[in-house]
């Protein structure tokens, strides 16, 4: 070992007392421990942010409103709020096949309703029409 | 028992203050003595020595680290008859390699021993200073308690290549440092 080895490792020993204690303090494992802990809830922390954002990324169609189903066609706009059934004094427009009166649409009447299919259209009968319906009825 | 109740028993030359220096610190200074000498009854010896020494220098000294001053005289036995064993060549043990480190920080030069050690101390503390604290805390680790690279791994949780690179990175500025305080040019 050379002199000038040795005149360094004399020199080491000159150094001021507060630097010899911090590394002293730091030898014994306390703040080691904590810095292993604080380094492993950071990990911990890092890891359940990445979940949250695949989650975030996987759900941002839905969150938007207007997604692609699995066949890629558009699919329609889902409602934001589920759809309650009919209920007395709930005026949702769910049509009920029991009850003719539920909602506010109301029903047609029957003589407005157009022609099924088949069916000669309705004539315009009136006392000074044509009266061949009732001539040949009378006769 | 706290340090400033041991040095006042030191003052009052009381015995007491040995026991209980032993009790708080004997274990660090062993580990230093350990660091260096690499042989258990000259690490026991040198411990005995640093409390007789201590028991002549308080007083009329008062330290307000007890555990720094103690180390420092532990290491400094221990560096003095590590210079005095036959086997002045390189060991191969931690503590030599660490010195074989530093000694690259310090160009060829003539140097008188006793004064040049207590200058270029000084420029150490200098260097210190402008350091980060965990940069300083492992080049002190390393270069004044004589860890070992596993050690200091171990203590700080850091891999062996960051531990190294930091000491390499320190030296390189302590190099730089003492060129500037024109030692060892």
């Amino acid at each position: 070992m050379s002199d000038k080895t040795l005149l360094l490792a004399e020199a080491m020993g000159y150094i001021d007392e507060k630097f010899i204690e911090e590394a002293h303090s730091e030898a014994r494992g306390v703040p080691y421990q904590i810095a292993n802990r604080r380094r492993t809830f950071r990990q911990i922390a890092a890891v359940a942010c990445l979940c949250l954002v695949a989650i975030g990324v996987a759900r941002l169609p839905e969150m938007v409103g207007g997604g692609m189903n699995a066949s890629g066609e558009a699919s329609p706009m889902a409602p934001s709020s589920p759809i309650e059934p009919s209920s007395p004094g709930n005026k949702f427009p769910f049509f009920d096949k029991n009850d003719g009166n539920s909602g506010n649409t109301p029903m047609p009447p029957a003589e407005d309703a157009p022609p099924q299919a088949g069916e000669p259209p309705a004539e315009d009968i009136s006392p000074e029409g044509v009266g061949g319906t009732e001539t040949e009825a009378e006769t | 028992m706290d340090d400033t109740r041991i040095v006042a028993l030191y003052w009052s030359r009381d015995e007491q203050a040995i026991s209980e220096t032993s009790a708080k610190y004997g274990a660090y200074c062993q580990q230093i003595a350990m660091n260096v000498l690499k042989n258990l009854q000259d690490a026991e010896e040198c411990v005995n020595d640093t409390y007789l020494r201590a028991w002549n220098t308080i007083p009329p000294q008062r330290p307000t680290k007890l555990g720094a001053f103690l180390g420092k005289i532990t290491r400094h036995l221990a560096l003095d008859r590590f210079k005095a064993r036959t086997a002045a060549k390189r060991q191969g043990d931690s503590f030599g390699v660490s010195l074989e480190e530093l000694s690259e920080c310090l160009s060829s030069g003539d140097f008188e021993a006793e004064t040049d050690a207590r200058a270029i101390g000084e420029a150490i503390n200098g260097f210190l200073r402008k350091e980060l604290p965990t940069a300083r805390k492992i080049f002190v680790c390393r270069y004044f308690y004589g860890d070992s690279i596993e050690d200091i791994c171990r203590r700080f949780s850091m891999t062996e290549a960051k531990v190294k690179s930091s000491l390499f990175r320190s030296r390189n500025r302590l190099r730089a440092h003492l060129e500037k305080e024109g030692i060892g040019l």
